[in-house]
């Protein structure tokens, strides 16, 4: 139902490059209640309502989950702060990641193959009652020796 | 000297406490002690992202713990301010996070305090219960060639620091009446510098880059700017987001020569994502035709730059007169092994190269803070173990001067929790001193005695309203004060 959503909102117009964190999704139409459980770097699961279209950066400020150093850079694509790691069937669910997105994922600490940043990230029915888990901050990062 | 000791401070602990050290104490009597409200003092040296990471997660983690974070420059943020490039605005977006730490009752900027001169690391280490030394790298590598001190060899930390108003490098003022300019090192301040040289100049007008840098960067006559590497394209240090901006500079093309690039793509089908696509958007520029050689032809890209491998620096050149520089004396390498780990052997060929300017950009490096603290000249470190400084216990370490000068903002990030983690660790098994300690109020009539005035986040705030204000006559998003005796001025020192 998402083709529904204003233009903006279309999760798959929001994979733009460069992409400033955007305004709150509006309250339009029937959306059933999503939901959406982070395991944090603790181990501890939070289960968070969502929108679908929901930005996961947003989302996370939203309830005030407070993982360390989350969105250092207020989500314009330039840090990696923001890394989230997706169940694998998931994340194949999703549309391709960005060039721009991939770029900040590759200085990131621990990235996987199904790393996103959450400030490039939206709610999608597919992720409905999925696990999404914040990585605990490694001393290695990828920087070139 | 203030007094030290237990008497005036909010301890209600018994009595007999007091004469007994940690290690003496039984553990049933240690378990008492941590019911008692101890509130610790603790003090960062450095306030850029190493210094601030650090306190954020002491004083998020610890109810108590008064935190205060020391800095030399009148102005907080390190290299946020006088590092990152004044076209990257957004990566300076921590500054948010900083200064809500900054704005905590229980956390307090000390600015214009050079730590190891105006108070030593025993007088901090005598006041606080612990002392995180995150002070970074303020020098760089040097070439170590005959005609590194000719003018117009500069490092690329002092060239980055004279655009970005570091005080110490505003009298600069780079030479750049000349056509090439060539920088050795190939990370990301190489590229931050060669950006910067060939940015049309009405693009850097809206960024907070320097009035001086502007005045001399419009008058600039750089046309091609070379980023020479010891090692091979698998061995650049500099990521992809900077190259890719490289490629998009506008009214500049990319010289790439495609022989340097040739089997690269099947050297690299096992490397990790990032060397993968780093290599691949290589390769490709590189066999692209240049920009310039469109319908327009080659005047929409005046501009030039372009990498060389397997150059290393012998010599820089001087010109007729001995008065400058004219050109650099290059090592043909070769490279022993692959990966990350290849070294670069010298083959015995050379190669000149003319150049007005050369740039050295081999690396920052640390320097020792203080006679009591432990440094390590050959690794540029302070000896530590996770954190904890090598035979000084109460003394701590974050960021570049306890890890080398590499890495981004994330990097030094999670170094800062885990310094902080280890100091609040220590501080619960009672490996830290558990008396009350003076803090800031023994260090303050200290300073005051040595005629040192130290700058709050207050008055920084003042500071940062004129340079947003100057900055918008200007179209810019600030006007950086360079001049710390006006800065002082300014807020009624």
């Amino acid at each position: 139902m998402a083709w529904l959503l204003p233009a903006r909102l279309q999760p798959w117009r929001m994979f733009s490059t460069s992409r400033l964190l955007q305004d709150e999704v509006q309250d339009s139409g029937p959306q059933q209640q999503l939901t959406v459980n982070f395991i944090d770097h603790l181990g501890k699961k939070i289960t968070v309502p969502v929108k679908e279209g929901q930005n996961m950066l947003q989302l996370v400020q939203k309830h005030s989950l407070n993982f360390p150093g989350f969105g250092a850079c207020k989500g314009s694509l330039a840090c990696c702060t923001c890394h989230l790691i997706l169940d694998k069937e998931v994340f194949q669910k999703l549309d391709p990641v960005s060039e721009n997105e991939l770029d900040m994922l590759d200085l990131t600490c621990g990235v996987t193959a199904t790393s996103r940043l959450g400030c490039q990230l939206c709610m999608t029915k597919d992720m409905d009652k999925q696990n999404i888990w914040v990585p605990k901050g490694v001393t290695e990062s990828y920087t070139p020796q | 000297m203030a007094p030290r000791g237990w008497g005036c401070w909010r301890w209600a602990a018994q009595p007999r406490a007091r004469l007994l050290s940690p290690a003496a104490a039984p553990l049933g009597f240690r378990q008492l002690l941590s019911t008692v409200e101890l509130v610790p003092h603790i003090c960062v040296v450095g306030s850029g992202p190493a210094g601030f990471y650090t306190a954020q997660h002491l004083l998020k983690h610890h109810p108590q713990a008064r935190v205060d974070i020391y800095e030399k420059q009148v102005v907080p943020f390190g290299l946020v301010r006088f590092g990152v490039a004044p076209d990257h605005p957004e990566v300076k977006n921590v500054i948010n996070t900083f200064t809500q730490t900054a704005h905590s009752t229980r956390c307090a900027f000390r600015g214009n305090v050079t730590v190891g001169r105006d108070v030593s690391v025993s007088e901090l280490r005598d006041a606080y219960h612990a002392v995180v030394l995150s002070y970074g790298a303020e020098d760089h590598r040097t070439l170590g060639i005959p005609g590194e001190e000719l003018p117009g060899v500069l490092s690329a930390r002092a060239f980055v620091g004279w655009y970005n108003g570091l005080p110490e490098n505003h009298k600069l003022t780079p030479n750049l009446n000349c056509d090439t300019a060539l920088i050795l090192g190939q990370g990301n301040v190489a590229l931050d510098v060669a950006r910067i040289l060939l940015t049309p100049i009405e693009l850097l007008e809206k960024t907070d880059i320097t009035a001086d840098a502007l005045r001399v960067l419009r008058q600039s006559q750089v046309k091609r700017v070379w980023i020479v590497g010891r090692r091979g394209p698998l061995q650049v240090a500099f990521t992809i987001k900077e190259l890719r901006e490289m490629i998009h500079l506008p009214r500049s093309q990319a010289l790439l020569d495609p022989a340097d690039f040739e089997g690269l793509e099947d050297l690299i089908k096992e490397a990790p994502r990032p060397r993968k696509r780093l290599t691949e958007l290589l390769v490709q520029t590189a066999l692209k035709p240049p920009k310039g050689e469109k319908a327009d032809g080659k005047a929409e890209a005046p501009r030039a730059w372009g990498l060389r491998f397997l150059r290393s620096p012998l010599k820089v050149l001087p010109s007729p007169d001995g008065g400058r520089v004219a050109g650099i004396r290059l090592a043909v390498m070769k490279l022993e092994g692959s990966g990350e780990n290849a070294q670069a052997v010298p083959t015995g060929a050379v190669e000149d190269v003319p150049c007005g300017l050369v740039l050295s950009s081999v690396g920052y490096k640390s320097l020792p803070i203080d006679p009591t603290v432990p440094f390590d000249p050959k690794l540029g470190i302070i000896p530590n173990r996770n954190g904890r400084v090598s035979g000084a216990p109460g003394l701590y370490c974050s960021g570049w001067v306890k890890r080398g000068p590499s890495g981004v903002i994330a990097t030094t990030m999670n170094d800062g929790f885990l310094t902080g983690q280890v100091l609040l660790q220590d501080l619960e098994e009672g490996v830290l001193p558990i008396g009350p300690k003076p803090g800031y109020s023994s260090i303050e009539p200290l300073l005051k005695n040595r005629g040192v005035q130290p700058v709050s986040f207050e008055d920084w705030e003042k500071l940062d309203a004129e340079e947003v204000a100057q900055g918008q006559a200007a179209g810019k998003p600030r006007e950086k004060l360079v001049d710390p005796q006006q800065m002082l001025q300014l807020i009624g020192h």
